[in-house]
């Protein structure tokens, strides 16, 4: 490519377009002086990476989104930062001893955004509506379904939820079809936060940017379309004020474009990109910035018997997981900042089992095991495809690792495809993808949501086509097991069976990487995102 | 150099070609981009022979990827241990592949519909002009989106088509608006007129007098479409719906290295710099093609 | 004039009929649909049948596309699935001033840069002005915008804190939309120089310019009277046409510059499988590129008198 060089015009064009690359390697270290937004006060910025999807706690459902709506809606319970279960707008619970009915004692300080006080029938209001198909939460049927009545209401037969129901000003009875250890867990999802009716009802229905009213911490000031979501601290709340004054949510889709406005000063906290990772950790000013927080998610490679005929032999299912190097992967997809899974169950989540071992690397037991299923090297294997979800570099990275150790170690030829989340979500549900990498986040924290809800025989969420009898009867015996030591024994054991049949491949548990700002304190980490901004500070 | 084009001395009369390629072999600009252009449709279609790894071979044996050149890997690894050298090669194959492809199949058709519009007039012109119409008004960028995502195989390998055929749906107007503009400013000139009315057929006017006429246009369209296809290309790779992984395009290493532009700065310098000598050598060859063929610079 | 003007207008209606009809159907063959991304991992399929009824995604296409281009014409376009249900024609009042700024400016810019590049290249032809100024032109758009946008961010707000890395502050203040504009404008702008180069090649070797020369009229206003006018006529397309580029330019630039216009979610929503706000922007853009055409079509007629309306109109 020198030949063009002895042009004048040429070199000098290319010395322009060169000098721009080398000014950039030079600029590693280099940001703005410090000072950058002091008009912003105690205002703490941090960009959203897409538009609100909804502003409707019954509809949310994307995690971004969920960390805006929770700063400003409440529920009857939350989580606390050790990942329990804590009063919100409840200040004390009771269950009956058959596990089936729940009174609520309700805070009598906890007023709304416009002034007006919270009362037991304000949450019989919201979760009747959000079990109205008007309403047409996509959430409801997973988080409100085992409320009595609830379903009746899903599917048009009632308008009232029989279930839910308001014995005086401040106390609130549920009652539930059966013993459910883990409903406390379903309702601290913004599904079951409490909406304010006359809001709602003035702006025809529609719980949008104009009716944002709830009983949180903070409180909506403005929200330009596209650009960005601002919020104010509520001075009046119940848990006392925040010391916040206020929220600015900038919305940057673009991740390099997020990574630019946090080392310019114009936010105060950024998510990473692993791929940007090394030079940061690297940075004598950024590297100290750096926070590495656990999720409640899994990776897993899912190994899909109904649309994959060979997957059926357990044989194969082990092939594949003794073949993947789930170290080297992690290395090199995910620059090592994520969780080696053995099993299901990420940690933090109640019953996580730290000393379990699963499949571990070991190319020659893979060899051998396809081998005694009648794929020595691979041959006679149909063609296999892995999908996975695009525009995540992360997630290539750990699919064409995948794929170069289905190589290396089996024999095994696979082509890879990425595609649309929405077809990647239709094709999952449907159960006719072979095979692919993708991500179970949990709903709420309980075993149940990774094991029963996953992976039992008959469950709408099982598309994969795995059955295992004694799986299955463990899982249906501590669903309703009422002694939490004997319950979390009984998922350990199934989590067992599971992992050694292989229907997934586990392969990490998530971690998010974050920047914060050396000044930004009091920041909340929970295992299913941060926790509302309520002791967060920033002194610039 | 400057002055070799303007003074070539014209003593013996040669035929129009012939003397269109002797200008263009005294033009050094041509001459190189020629060069370029030839060194990489070798590359191209010899890669295999070329790239001294695989484009999908993983060197594991690095504890920190990507790494830069070293006697092993001549441009360095990216972030999976693939040899940046032997993608960037292979990626020559798609890339050229895109912009040479596309933009004979619109000139293919655009030539041909522009013509048939601009010569038969009448409904064939409305109907040209109302598809051209709603084609170019078509945001083309959401068209192409919307297109991969329905014509996309189950096989990832045919993924080289699914953006063929996107691109192409897309981008044929430009070339047909270009030729039936040409053609019908050419149609009224006095030599058409005259070889008209000496009872010249339609298809031996438009071959011999209106296409000849109209060429340096359509090769300047066309050297820019070429470009323009390889950064589309790159742009759909940027969206996540271009060439599949673990095939690569340049523009799709561009994609992969742009998170490390500030850490591994090569790995997006590397593409960006064979997309950018590409672009500006097809587009050199271009304007000389132009000048060289152009009558009136002859004298 | 008028009369062409009615008829070049009602026959956009059928461009825009055949634009939001292609939009439509492209969408409803895309597999997966935004019930997909509403329901997640949760599959359930008696949940599915619920909503899309809910939505009138369970009609038959034709029915979805009239009742579409009912409400169109009532206009309404319905509201977005994957943007908190927001009107669409909300969002474009709001959003869409902001991509057509940002694109004017971009066209200012190119129009600009890019007759002197061209002009000044063709007087000097072959000459190394020629060379330098064509060679600058081209390198300028050798590169997709999102290789150029963040390098120049990198380097200009990061190294040197000139401009700000991202956002939009409204019109009034320049420095958060510079960067865009010209990384927008660097494409129509080589396309324009390119054109107006040769076009004036073209026009300098005519013979009324070597007329007007050996008349012995000065080279200056040679150029200007008689050159300019002339070569200036075919690059008036070539404006037109990048108006559409820009448009469609502004989804990967909005995106890198954090610019609330209409590009960027243009992208998220064939992503999200968001067909109201697809068909939205499709018609705008449609009919946005329709209105600059007729522009410039128009212009034709005011620079060259010579032009017939009609032959253009065709």
């Amino acid at each position: 490519m020198s030949e063009i060089q002895p042009r004048a015009i040429s070199r000098k064009a290319f010395l322009g377009v060169s000098a721009v690359f080398v000014g950039s390697v030079a600029a590693g270290g280099c940001r703005r002086g410090g000072s950058g937004g002091g008009a912003a006060g105690n205002t703490f910025k941090y960009a959203l990476q897409g538009p609100p999807t909804s502003f409707d706690p019954a509809k949310v459902e994307d995690g971004d989104t969920i960390d805006l709506l929770m700063q400003v809606f409440e529920g009857l319970v939350q989580w606390d930062p050790d990942s329990k279960i804590v009063g919100g707008i409840a200040e004390k619970w009771e269950i009956s001893e058959d596990g089936t009915v729940y009174t609520f004692q309700l805070k009598p300080s906890v007023s709304f955004h416009n002034g007006r006080k919270l009362t037991a029938q304000d949450m019989v209001y919201s979760f009747t509506r959000a079990v109205l198909p008007a309403t047409l939460s996509t959430t409801a049927r997973t988080y409100l379904n085992d409320i009595v009545g609830a379903l009746d209401c899903l599917d048009s037969k009632t308008k009232e939820l029989k279930g839910v129901k308001a014995v005086d000003e401040h106390t609130l009875q549920i009652t539930i079809d059966k013993r459910r250890p883990y409903f406390l867990a379903k309702l601290t999802y913004p599904t079951g936060y409490a909406v304010c009716k006359e809001a709602i009802e003035a702006n025809n229905g529609e719980l949008d940017d104009k009716a944002l009213i709830g009983t949180g911490p903070f409180k909506l000031k403005t929200y330009q379309a596209g650009y960005s979501v601002t919020l104010a601290g509520n001075k009046e709340y119940h848990g006392g004020a925040p010391v916040l004054d206020g929220i600015d949510r900038r919305i940057l889709g673009d991740s390099s474009a997020r990574q630019t406005a946090y080392e310019s000063g114009q936010t105060d906290l950024t998510d990473v990109q692993r791929a940007d990772l090394a030079r940061i950790q690297g940075d004598s000013v950024l590297g100290k910035e750096v926070n590495e927080f656990p999720r409640a998610a899994i990776w897993y490679l899912a190994l899909n018997q109904q649309a994959f005929a060979p997957f059926k032999d357990k044989r194969v299912r082990q092939a594949f997981a003794h073949a993947l190097n789930k170290d080297e992967l992690i290395k090199v997809a995910l620059k090592g900042t994520v969780q080696k899974a053995e099993g299901i169950v990420p940690p933090g989540v109640p019953g996580h089992n730290s000393g379990f071992k699963g499949l571990g690397y070991d190319p020659a037991k893979a060899k051998d095991l396809l081998a005694s299923a009648g794929f020595a090297e691979g041959k006679g294997l149909p063609k296999l495809v892995i999908s996975f979800r695009n525009n995540y570099q992360h997630i290539a990275d750990g699919v064409l690792a995948i794929r170069n150790d289905l190589k290396q170690n089996l024999g095994i030829e696979v082509d890879v495809r990425q595609m649309d989340f929405a077809q990647l979500l239709r094709e999952r549900n449907q159960g006719t993808m072979p095979c692919y990498h993708m991500r179970w986040a949990a709903d709420y924290l309980d075993q149940q949501n990774f094991l029963s809800l996953m992976l039992r025989t008959g469950s709408a969420e099982n598309t994969i086509g795995y059955s295992n009898p004694e799986f299955d009867r463990l899982c249906d015996e501590a669903d309703v097991e009422a002694d939490p030591v004997k319950r979390i024994a009984l998922y350990n054991q199934a989590e067992a069976i599971a992992v050694d049949d292989a229907p997934w491949v586990c392969i990490y548990f998530q971690h998010d990487v974050e920047l914060h700002k050396p000044y930004l304190k009091g920041i909340r980490p929970g295992l299913m995102g941060h926790l509302p901004h309520t002791s967060t500070t920033v002194a610039r | 150099m400057t002055e070799i084009t303007d003074t070539l001395p014209s003593t013996k009369p040669m035929s129009p070609t012939a003397e269109a390629m002797r200008r263009l072999r005294r033009n050094p600009v041509a001459v190189v981009s020629a060069l370029i252009l030839a060194v990489l449709v070798v590359v191209a279609l010899f890669a295999p022979l070329i790239a001294p790894y695989s484009f999908d071979a993983m060197d594991r044996t690095y504890a920190v990827m990507p790494a830069p050149p070293d006697a092993k890997h001549r441009l360095g690894i990216d972030n999976l241990g693939q040899d940046t050298f032997s993608r960037l090669v292979y990626g020559a194959r798609v890339s050229l592949a895109v912009g040479v492809f596309l933009v004979l199949i619109q000139v293919v058709i655009g030539v041909s519909l522009g013509l048939l519009a601009a010569y038969k007039r009448g409904w064939w012109d409305t109907l040209l002009m109302r598809l051209t119409d709603a084609m170019f008004a078509f945001p083309d960028l959401l068209f192409a989106i919307l297109l991969v995502g329905i014509i996309r195989p189950t096989d990832p390998k045919l993924s080289f088509i699914t953006v063929f055929v996107a691109l192409a749906v897309v981008n044929w107007p430009g070339m047909a608006r270009l030729v039936r503009g040409q053609a019908l400013a050419l149609r009224e000139k006095e030599f058409v007129e005259a070889a008209r009315s000496i009872g010249v057929t339609d298809f031996k006017i438009v071959t011999r007098h209106i296409l000849p006429n109209m060429l340096s246009p359509i090769i300047v369209a066309a050297t820019v479409d070429v470009a323009g296809m390889i950064l589309a290309e790159a742009t759909l790779s940027f969206l996540g719906i271009g060439i599949q992984p673990p095939y690569p395009s340049w523009g799709r290493m561009i994609s992969d290295g742009r998170p490390y532009l500030r850490s591994e700065p090569m790995l997006l310098f590397y593409p960006a710099l064979a997309l950018g000598v590409t672009v500006l050598a097809l587009n050199f060859l271009g304007d000389a093609v132009r000048d060289a063929f152009d009558p009136r610079l002859r004298e | 004039m008028l009369s062409a003007l009615r008829t070049r207008l009602l026959l956009a209606i059928p461009t825009l009929l055949l634009v939001s009809f292609i939009t439509f159907f492209l969408g409803y063959l895309a597999p997966g649909s935004p019930i997909d991304l509403m329901m997640g991992q949760h599959g359930d399929p008696a949940i599915r049948k619920q909503l899309e009824h809910a939505y009138g995604l369970d009609l038959p296409p034709l029915t979805q596309y009239g009742r579409f281009v009912w409400n169109a014409l009532h206009g309404d376009l319905g509201k977005s699935f994957a943007m908190a249900n927001r009107p669409v024609t909300q969002m474009i009042a709001e959003q869409f001033p902001i991509t057509a700024f940002l694109a004017l400016m971009s066209i200012l810019i190119a129009t600009v840069v890019g007759l002197v590049a061209g002009m000044v290249a063709a007087l000097r032809h072959n000459r190394l002005l020629d060379r330098a100024t064509m060679g600058v032109v081209l390198v300028s758009v050798s590169l997709p915008p999102f290789v150029v946008a963040p390098v120049l961010t990198v380097l200009l707000s990061l190294k040197l804190d000139w401009l700000p890395a991202s956002g939009w502050e409204g019109v009034a203040y320049p420095e958060y939309w510079i960067l865009p504009v010209l990384v927008l404008a660097a494409r129509p702008t080589a396309l324009i120089a390119r054109f107006m180069r040769s076009s004036m090649l073209d026009v300098l070797r005519q013979d009324y310019v070597r007329t007007a020369n050996a008349k012995g009229l000065s080279p200056a206003r040679v150029i200007a009277k008689h050159t300019v006018k002339n070569a200036f006529l075919p690059v008036l397309t070539v404006i037109g046409n990048s108006f559409g580029y820009l448009l469609t330019g502004s989804f990967v630039v909005e995106n890198i510059f954090g610019i609330p216009g209409i590009g960027y979610q243009s992208v998220q929503s064939i992503l999200s499988r968001d067909y109201p706000v697809i068909q939205g922007v499709a018609l705008l853009v449609a009919f946005t590129f329709i209105v600059v055409n007729l522009v410039v079509d128009m212009l034709y007629t005011v620079v060259d008198p010579r032009v017939r309306y009609e032959s253009s109109a065709a």
